[in-house]
């Protein structure tokens, strides 16, 4: 937890939690963009997504899904969106991780389209190769750490002989 | 392909109105390799290409290869997987195109904007003042009545999607993880202790010959902790490679610094 982060102090607190487990966390955000806009988040604090460990995303996405279907049930909504937006020039404005979800209807104001940008032939190609090049390391996920093994809890004695000195005072004092 | 008049279409049963979904599925025939694509990322569940009407240079759409028209339909471990790679293509877009933020975003029905039938996750990678404005959050006010109004609702539908009984309470407070934190420090200076003690016992050979039956316990213990110890050295190495480019922790911060937040 960290103490200067306002979405920790409110997971701390509890006001508006409508989900909780171990991992994650949903709540309402109390400056919605639209009706029964619901952030998920994880517990624990990272501020960007490159910096939460794979099963928690595996977990928090799957935790997402779910509440996306009973976004649709509850509020009978015709759709919803689920966004990151992940670094300060992607619109993020709280260091702590999360996802939108955004129950949808038709005519809300919101509008999620972009004007797709012209890119030449050759500006595609070059994009391609880039991405290719760092996306070859993709393949094996980070799991869950089990529990530690457990080491013997008894701690070794060193023999102690009766009028004679210890062998570790020994060299103690050979140590100038 | 055959016309289908209107009259087909209701005689036909649901698996093959999905079958007939599929094979007029563009994004289908590009998961499968039939339609021309720049592919960037490719698995067994899922693959990866650029968006022909980017948002951005380097916008990627991440798609499953089954056909599934929105998330609600998708079985928990392939989004699970879906979003790991997202995550992964992120970071990738990160170091790639050397920008300081990406979005993701997912779109569920045509009200929020999905316009093909094919599940897809877009990552857009984002720089400052690249004038794409869609996924900024307005932010309106809402009383508290509103609020508790919405959650008394979605409380219990969620309770019955996650099968909670509607009276259990919501556990908050510490969860069960962060009680286990002290134990494992404690653990760790246990093994810190063994392993200061033990070169220091090899100078005693009196020792060894009259208790074998330990030695061959602490073998045993020992090739454990070498164990860990390749472990830990695997670990150390996969940040080093994704830390290499990058600094993660440098946009983190300046997400902080924007907040006043260390």
């Amino acid at each position: 937890m960290n103490k200067e982060c306002t979405y920790c102090q409110r997971i701390a607190e509890g006001k508006g939690i409508i989900y909780s487990d171990s991992k994650a966390v949903a709540m309402l955000n109390d400056a919605p963009s639209v009706y029964g806009h619901i952030l998920v988040m994880p517990r624990e604090h990272y501020p960007i997504i490159e910096q939460v460990p794979d099963f928690i995303i595996d977990h928090i996405f799957r935790i997402a899904n779910k509440i996306s279907v009973a976004v649709f049930e509850a509020l009978r909504v015709q759709g919803t969106n689920m966004i990151v937006n992940n670094g300060v020039s992607a619109g993020q404005d709280a260091a702590h991780f999360m996802i939108h979800v955004l129950p949808r209807r038709e005519g809300d104001g919101l509008s999620m389209q972009w004007v797709p940008k012209q890119l030449s032939e050759e500006e595609m190609s070059t994009v391609e190769l880039q991405l290719k090049e760092q996306t070859k390391t993709i393949g094996s996920f980070q799991k869950e750490q089990e529990a530690p093994i457990e080491l013997k809890k008894e701690k070794e004695r060193i023999k102690v002989i009766e009028g004679e000195e210890n062998y570790l005072v020994k060299r103690i004092r050979k140590i100038p | 392909m055959p016309e289908i008049s209107p009259d087909d279409l209701k005689n036909m049963s649901p698996e093959q109105i999905a079958e007939l979904q599929k094979q007029n599925c563009i994004f289908c025939h590009i998961a499968s390799g039939k339609v021309a694509s720049k592919k960037v990322f490719e698995d067994e569940k899922c693959v990866g290409v650029l968006d022909i009407n980017p948002a951005n240079p380097g916008h990627v759409l991440l798609m499953p290869k089954e056909h599934y028209a929105i998330m609600p339909m998708m079985p928990d471990d392939i989004i699970g997987h879906m979003f790991m790679v997202a995550k992964a293509i992120s970071h990738a877009c990160l170091r790639a195109f050397r920008v300081q933020g990406t979005n993701i975003f997912v779109a569920n029905g045509v009200a929020a904007g999905q316009k093909a039938q094919h599940f897809m996750i877009h990552i857009i990678p984002r720089k400052e003042g690249d004038g794409v404005s869609s996924f900024a959050m307005p932010k309106k006010k809402v009383t508290e009545e509103q609020l508790k109004e919405i959650e008394k609702a979605l409380r219990q539908r969620i309770n019955y999607v996650f099968g909670i009984k509607d009276n259990e309470p919501i556990v908050l407070g510490k969860p069960a993880e962060e009680k286990e934190e002290p134990e494992k420090e404690e653990k760790k200076e246990e093994k810190r202790e063994y392993e200061d003690v033990k070169p220091a016992k090899k100078d005693v050979p009196q020792k060894k010959d009259s208790d074998k039956k330990e030695s061959g316990d602490e073998e045993v213990e020992a090739e454990i902790i070498e164990e860990e110890k390749t472990k830990k050295k695997e670990d150390d190495e996969d940040e080093k490679e994704t830390k290499s480019e990058i600094d993660l922790d440098k946009i983190a911060r300046l997400l902080g610094g924007n907040l006043g937040l260390k």
